[in-house]
């Protein structure tokens, strides 16, 4: 790519870019101080209310069980459905039709998700912790059979031809492989999963998104600091771990 | 021993969580006959209004656009100083990392509450959330491969005696240039997808339409939606893959 053609595409960029600006709010005076005092004032952004941290602390406590509980369950079908899905554990039409479900189950965001399950089981935790689980299971069940296919045959023919029957083979030589692999993945996706609880609740589904939603909804913005602060340390504690523990692993 | 004890306190995690946030597939297996209705409602689509309210597939496009740019912009001069191989100043990247850490901690639809509460429902809060997630997500993908740059590529700048600016401007630029525009199509990839959820919080777009048909339990117009957006996804995930393997190739 020359420099002729980079000027012309941020041209071009800019351009669109300019095609927004109908979205500008009108700023006057006014809107200006509202604005800085909803961030720096007394009650402001910046200046977070921390006397309400036993409610926030519950709240957090809830999305981190249901990002938990989420991840298990979705890990728990996903060991199973990622081996359906793999090419060389499982027959092609099975593992097309599962593979194709699997594509199928990931285009649907989980706020949606949440929504449709809100109405099954009605608003709270475990309406969070189905989004989540049946969204994971999309996700992780892909990763899983990427594991699966990319496993070493050698153990596998090691098992054979000491007489092993499928279930040995499965049990002695592809599960070994599979496991480091798998943990990782569903530490990867307790990490995402921890963000995405944290908002769920914004629609129904509980946890810290509940406490958030009401405090935005009243403009209690020192409220809202602590609950941001509250989220970034919970998130950045979980990455931190689950980050120890996948080194460790692999 | 110590594996074991692990397991064990992982599996005391999850028993205790489920206790506190009371799942029951009681409630799901009861709930199965509203949600069944929820989707069979949800068929078969009806496009009618598609192509009313497609201004607002474009705007959601647009700000998906826009904001992708905008966060690039500003992610170019942070990776650089976030990056050890470019920047010699430990607290200079220890301070940019940390602060790449805390901006990829606030998940997307969180800030895009927090921006509708501080602009109003409108696009413009939108481009503003989503600005700043890409910004997190391109930053630091583009300091990990700025890291992984060869030291000794610059040489010959410095050996010349070029400047800090024209080691980036020749050395760095030219090298990091299709990684980076590789990452800004994948960021736009997600910002579509996240462009269409945040209108569910009131960031415009077309997110606004699925919560009106929502609210009005519109749910045939709803998938209708839902079907046009899979659509445009697809088709722009299909383009930007193209587009990406020819750069990473290049």
């Amino acid at each position: 790519m020359n420099n002729k053609k980079i000027l012309l595409s941020l041209f071009v960029f800019i351009l669109i870019g300019l095609t927004t600006n109908e979205y500008l709010p009108e700023t006057n005076k006014k809107g200006q101080e509202i604005f800085t005092k909803i961030l720096s004032g007394e009650n402001g952004l910046f200046n977070p209310d921390l006397s309400i941290y036993q409610n926030v602390a519950k709240g957090l406590l809830e999305s981190f069980q249901i990002a938990l509980i989420g991840t298990v369950f979705a890990g728990f079908f996903s060991l199973m459905l990622g081996i359906l899905a793999a090419e060389n554990t499982s027959p092609k039409p099975i593992s097309g039709f599962i593979k194709f479900t699997l594509n199928a189950i990931r285009t649907i965001p989980e706020i949606l998700l949440a929504i449709i399950f809100i109405v099954g089981v009605g608003p709270g935790a475990f309406a969070g912790i189905l989004a989540l689980g049946f969204h994971s299971t999309g996700t992780l069940s892909k990763l899983t059979a990427e594991v699966t296919e990319s496993i070493n045959k050698g153990p596998i023919e090691a098992v054979l031809a000491v007489g092993g029957s499928q279930i040995s083979v499965f049990r002695y030589s592809a599960l070994p492989q599979i496991m480091p692999e798998f943990v990782s993945i569903l530490l990867y996706r307790l990490e995402i999963n921890i963000r995405a609880a944290s908002v769920l609740g914004m629609v129904g589904a509980g946890g810290i998104g509940k406490t958030l939603f009401f405090a935005l909804m009243a403009r209690n913005w020192s409220h809202v600091g602590t609950i941001l602060i509250g989220i970034i340390i919970v998130v950045t504690l979980v990455d931190y771990i689950s980050g120890r523990i996948r080194s460790s692993l692999v | 021993m110590n594996k074991k004890m692990t397991i064990l306190f992982f599996v005391v995690l999850f028993l205790w969580a489920c206790y506190e946030t009371e799942v029951s597939f009681k409630s799901l297996i009861n709930g199965f006959s509203d949600v069944n209705f929820f989707i069979s409602e949800m068929f078969p689509p009806d496009f009618s209004e598609v192509s009313k309210v497609f201004p607002d597939f474009i705007t959601t496009l647009k700000m998906a656009f826009v904001s992708t740019f905008y966060g690039a912009f500003l992610a170019y001069p942070i990776a650089i100083f976030a990056a050890n191989t470019v920047t010699k100043n430990k607290f200079l990247n220890v301070f940019f990392r940390f602060f790449l850490n805390l901006v990829r901690t606030i998940p997307d639809l969180l800030l895009a509450a927090l921006c509708v509460a501080l602009f109003g429902a409108n696009p413009f809060a939108g481009i503003i959330a989503l600005s700043f997630f890409s910004f997190g997500i391109i930053s630091k993908l583009l300091y990990e491969s700025l890291e992984s740059l060869d030291e000794n590529s610059f040489d010959p700048i410095k050996a010349v005696g070029g400047s800090w600016l024209s080691k980036i401007k020749y050395g760095i630029a030219p090298a990091v240039l299709p990684q980076f525009l590789s990452y800004c199509l994948y960021v736009f990839e997600i910002n579509i997808r996240a462009a269409a959820i945040i209108g569910l919080v009131g960031a415009g777009g077309i997110g606004t339409w699925l919560n009106i048909n929502f609210d009005l339990g519109q749910y045939n117009k709803i998938s209708s939606l839902l079907l046009t957006l899979f659509l445009i996804v697809a088709i722009i995930d299909f383009i930007s893959a193209k587009i990406r393997k020819r750069l990473m190739g290049s």
